[in-house]
């Protein structure tokens, strides 16, 4: 489990990769956070409910709503329990609280090339944040 | 897969096409405004795959075209215009951006840079107090749920009505800082709520307010009429939609994924999402859109009075009154249905400009009465360290680019790689040491927006200059930069 920034000219992209869905999934939230900055305590706890048609967009899903809370409330999380059903329903408590060093911002999560890839019980995606 | 040089074919000196027989989605060829250095620096990153893909748009017409500031994106390449028919074309929110009417605003002032050289550092104080800057930071302008919806239909014009500058600033914006359309019903409540603290502020990345000095002029009719000068003081508003217009794009984004299934659209890529103009759901798009774009004007105008009262206060008694003037405030990220002509013909169309920006001809009715004679003026702010132009929009731009032009220098490297490459300390004291006064929310930020990681601006306004699409009126030289 993790992920990595990749090259990108204007924007920036991250490869997250995991044993399962879930820790795929976490990954991306991490490797997200790494952008926009640590929180300084777990006080704050969010319980998010999501649904879609697809896994590539569930996954947009999931990181859009992050950045929402990020932002809408000027949090950052840092601990990601998720759950997903075969029916592409994922449920998810993260905590985290008000943001002690900020990295960045992102704007938002995007579609762009986005595929998430499936190899020997492995998951990996790439996505491009635009910042 | 990198793109093939050999599918490019040179139409003449800045023009070159990808045939619409590259790849079989493509409706109409794609056409790249640049010279033999931008071509090569686009095969470096996805940016004409990008373009080949816009070309795939229902009722696109004429061409995809990209500015020579084009660079990788996702879904258009930045520098991208694409113009669908209203009655069968497309609008793709994915054309426009997450940042709503990222713009800029370049105001005159009545002072010689020079004079107020004394007193600089003491304005940019100032000026970087009265205007908060950096990511996620609020505004003294928290807005109850039914002002930020007049603001929302309202833009630049709602701002003035409501103490924030003069009815004439707002004559001397695109579009006179409101689109019509704008439906603040069309806006989420998370949109909302995302951009109730954030009118007036700046934001982060790539958005700055800057003092320049009028290095050149080289047009003195159009100087003129734009009311520039050389040696003259002028101030640059460099900001968007904030939070507010990000949600609008991810909204409908979202939205369009399966209205994209509904209508059957098989996408090249999935940003590139869309729906028939003529659809509700295009409808929705376009009002909620205009709201954020007219959230954007509001936004800027904001500013401008804030950067009005710096001047008043930190030049108080030292100089003569401080007078700033609105010269033009442009959108280079927005969708606007406008009247060209295709085949010969008027034809209603829905113009993307995707880091590009609008630049009408001398005679057009959108162009304010001042400057009618002279052309839009096409504001191009360079990187921090450089130079800004002025150009003005021409008859050419009408014919072969649905009136637009470039809308900045365009990155060349990542914000990682300037991140690695740049001392942003070392940054500071180069700039100072040139006179200029720095002012940054984050070293690091700041190493990401330092010149090296642009393209060169006066490449790449000599590109549109040479192709006629917008002609230099002036150029300036910053002399002091606030960065989010």
């Amino acid at each position: 489990m993790g992920y990595k920034e990749v090259r990108h000219t204007a924007d920036v992209a991250i490869r997250a990769w995991g044993d399962s869905l879930e820790e795929l999934f976490t990954s991306a939230a991490r490797g997200m956070f790494s952008l926009i900055g640590e929180a300084d305590s777990d006080r704050s706890v969010h319980i998010i409910k999501l649904s879609a048609d697809d896994l590539e967009t569930l996954l947009v899903d999931w990181l859009t709503e992050l950045i929402y809370l990020s932002d809408a409330h000027q949090e950052a999380y840092h601990q990601f329990d998720v759950r997903l059903t075969p029916s592409w329903e994922l449920e998810a408590v993260i905590r985290g609280g008000p943001i002690g060093r900020r990295t960045g911002a992102v704007k938002a999560a995007t579609y762009h090339g986005l595929r998430i890839e499936a190899k020997q019980g492995a998951y990996s995606a790439t996505i491009v944040f635009d910042t | 897969m990198p793109f093939d040089i050999s599918s490019l074919v040179k139409l003449d000196e800045y023009v070159y096409e990808i045939p619409a027989s590259y790849r079989a989605d493509m409706r109409v060829p794609a056409r790249l405004y640049a010279d033999e250095m931008i071509v090569q620096a686009a095969l470096e990153d996805r940016s004409l795959e990008q373009l080949a893909n816009v070309a795939w748009l229902p009722g696109i017409v004429s061409y995809a075209l990209a500015m020579p500031d084009i660079h990788e994106g996702y879904g258009f390449p930045i520098g991208g215009v694409a113009a669908t028919r209203v009655d069968q074309g497309v609008v793709s929110p994915g054309g426009v951006g997450y940042d709503i009417n990222c713009g800029v605003r370049l105001l005159a002032s009545n002072l010689d840079a020079e004079e107020v050289r004394p007193y600089l550092a003491r304005l940019m104080d100032a000026a970087a107090q009265s205007i908060p800057a950096g990511v996620g930071r609020g505004g003294d302008v928290r807005l109850q749920r039914a002002r930020l919806d007049d603001a929302l239909e309202g833009g630049a014009q709602w701002a003035i009505g409501a103490g924030f500058g003069r009815r004439e600033d707002a004559e001397h914006c695109e579009e006179g800082g409101t689109i019509a359309r704008a439906r603040a019903d069309a806006v989420s409540a998370r949109a909302k709520d995302r951009g109730r603290d954030q009118l007036g502020t700046l934001g982060s990345g790539n958005h700055f307010v800057e003092l320049d000095e009028v290095a050149e002029v080289y047009d003195a009719q159009a100087a003129d009429a734009f009311g520039l000068r050389p040696g003259q003081l002028v101030a640059q508003i460099h900001s968007g939609s904030r939070g507010l217009g990000h949600q609008v794009c991810t909204d409908y984004v979202r939205s369009f994924q399966s209205a994209a299934k509904r209508y059957g659209y098989s996408l090249p890529d999935r940003e590139l999402v869309c729906a028939p103009i003529a659809s509700k759901d295009g409808q929705d798009y376009l009002a909620a859109m205009s709201a954020a774009a007219n959230f954007a004007w509001a936004n800027r105008q904001v500013m401008t009075d804030a950067l009005r009262r710096a001047f008043e206060e930190a030049l108080l008694g030292k100089l003569p009154r401080a007078e700033l003037v609105v010269i033009y405030d442009v959108a280079h990220n927005v969708a606007k249905i406008e009247t060209h002509r295709v085949n010969g013909r008027p034809l209603e169309v829905c113009v993307h400009r995707k880091g590009a920006t609008r630049a009408f001809p001398p005679g057009h009715d959108a162009v304010p009465v001042a400057y009618r004679s002279v052309g839009q003026p096409v504001l191009v702010p360079g990187d921090m360290g450089t130079a800004s132009y002025v150009l003005r929009g021409t008859q050419a731009a009408m014919e072969r680019s649905f009136g637009s032009s470039c809308h900045g220098a365009g990155r060349v490297l990542s914000r990682r790689a300037a991140r690695g490459q740049v001392d942003a300390r070392q940054l500071v004291a180069t700039l100072e040491g040139r006179g200029m006064e720095v002012r940054a929310g984050s070293m690091k930020g700041l190493a990401e927006e330092a010149p090296e990681a642009y393209k060169d601006i006066h490449r790449v306004v000599e590109v549109v200059h040479g192709a006629g699409l917008a002609t230099k009126v002036a150029r300036l030289h910053p002399i002091g930069v606030i960065k989010g």
